[in-house]
């Protein structure tokens, strides 16, 4: 296997800190200690084991070379793992950014207090708040808006800051979105093409075609639905007919083929 | 027959992404830091491609490792569900590859460490696999279970050391990167699996 397949850059020019990234956080830690007597100087450094194999284990690494193929399975059930994730957060961590952190840390040393406290004040934090926290919480900063308006200059003044003041109660209010992006995901290890036919596209097999993982199993596709039940169906190889058989059936299923319902629902933001 | 298997939909949070997937040129390979990207902007769909372009590369390390198909299915499993919850940490999406295997070494050590490596059942065959020729389909079997089996009995990490080195064949400085170990210990791994390794296959052909 080459480098690249490994989708490894030569690491002598390009180096990534391992030590900054923890993927797991609870990963257990294997001590480093030399094997065996303890101590391997006199062989790290040398070189020692860089000579080339004798053919016994030349042959031993040809085979265990030869690839390998796990259940193939194996890609649905991450996918349908993956699927009932949240959708994972981009984390600006500390270490990553140039700004005042990395200054504070370049100063300080990264595990001073000061680094520590800094990254605990900017960890980026979920905060979620009901319509009525929201509105309160935005009454609340227009408040303040005026009175710091009120005692600032002529310039403060001409920003757009009165414009927020003056109608807190419609900055707050929530606003319903009424198309949600729905992805459909189908598992289908043998199928040739996988279309998404319902409804929201006059049951067209060639409007909405799903797009297959490398592997050929998982197929899918995103699509804008507006708020709402919504009937579909999967077609595989062009004349197939599948409901989806994570959902549930539609009632009365259209011309004796069983169909499937989503339900969109709005969302308020 | 197709068979069609389970299937998801998924309602993502954000209402202004366009269907991305339709119009895409297959044909043209995205890189990972691009799906990377789409995965992080909601587009479950493509951490399929992601998986399906890390699977077979890294099935082969986990069966080793581990030395059994489930157990090394279980870990790939958890390492692609561990990666997708993390991947907003990965810091260099260019490499998504390289950080995987990162998780992938350390899963299988935890899957490892864990359940200690399962009782196998080897039919050892001293005479048959000695007189083994790499060219009869039976005989091959019986020569790679005899590698297995005596990979088996390595100690763990010089297993993923001689794995790593030369099965993936990633250099030392790679290795060191992948695993957080340093170079010498490294080496010194590698050269004392060879060591067993060749003593146990070589009690093996001279029989």
């Amino acid at each position: 296997m080459t480098d690249d397949a490994h989708g490894y850059q030569d690491s002598r020019t390009t180096r990534t800190r391992w030590s900054v990234f923890e993927p797991m956080g609870q990963e257990e830690v294997y001590d480093d200690v030399p094997e065996g007597d303890g101590n391997d100087s006199g062989v790290g450094g040398s070189g020692a084991d860089d000579t080339p194999l004798d053919p016994l284990l030349v042959a031993v690494a040809g085979e265990l070379r030869r690839p390998v193929e796990l259940g193939p399975e194996l890609d649905g059930r991450v996918m349908a793992l993956v699927a009932a994730e949240p959708r994972p957060e981009r984390d600006v961590s500390f270490a990553a950014r140039p700004g005042a952190a990395g200054r504070l840390a370049a100063r300080h040393g990264p595990t001073s207090a000061v680094a520590r406290a800094w990254r605990w004040l900017s960890r980026p934090r979920l905060v979620q708040l009901s319509p009525l926290g929201g509105l309160a919480f935005a009454s609340g900063l227009a408040a303040l808006l005026l009175v710091a308006l009120r005692s600032g200059t002529d310039t403060v003044q001409a920003t757009s800051a009165p414009a927020a003041a003056a109608s807190p109660v419609a900055a707050a209010a929530p606003v319903a979105d009424s198309v949600q992006v729905i992805q459909f995901v189908l598992v289908a290890p043998d199928a040739r093409t996988v279309a998404l036919v319902g409804d929201f596209n006059d049951w067209q097999a060639d409007a909405t075609p799903m797009r297959a993982a490398a592997s050929g199993r998982v197929w899918s596709v995103q699509v804008p639905l507006s708020a709402g039940r919504h009937r579909y169906a999967f077609v595989v190889d062009d004349e197939r007919w599948v409901p989806d058989p994570s959902a549930p059936r539609a009632p009365g299923d259209d011309f004796g083929t069983p169909n499937s319902v989503v339900t969109v629902t709005e969302r308020r933001s | 027959m197709p068979r069609v298997g389970k299937s998801l939909f998924r309602q993502h949070p954000t209402a202004c992404d366009a269907p991305r997937a339709q119009g895409v040129n297959l044909s043209v390979e995205l890189s990972d830091a691009v799906l990377v990207q789409q995965v992080l902007d909601g587009d479950t769909g493509a951490y399929a491609l992601l998986v399906g372009r890390y699977r077979e590369r890294y099935s082969r390390f986990a069966v080793h490792m581990l030395g059994a198909e489930e157990d090394a299915e279980e870990a790939l499993q958890d390492t692609f569900v561990r990666a997708y919850r993390a991947l907003g940490r990965c810091e260099d999406p260019e490499r998504f590859g390289a950080w995987l295997y990162r998780i992938l070494v350390n899963r299988c050590r935890t899957h490892g460490s864990r359940r200690g490596r399962r009782e196998r059942t080897f039919v050892h065959d001293p005479v048959a696999i000695g007189n083994a020729s790499e060219d009869h389909p039976a005989e091959r079997g019986a020569w790679r279970e005899e590698i297995e089996h005596a990979l088996n009995r390595l100690d763990g990490r010089q297993r993923e050391a001689f794995l790593l080195k030369h099965v993936e064949e990633l250099n030392y400085d790679e290795m060191a990167e992948l695993t957080g170990v340093g170079v010498s210990a490294l080496k010194m791994r590698v050269k004392r699996a060879c060591e067993r390794l060749r003593e146990m296959l070589r009690e093996v052909e001279h029989v």
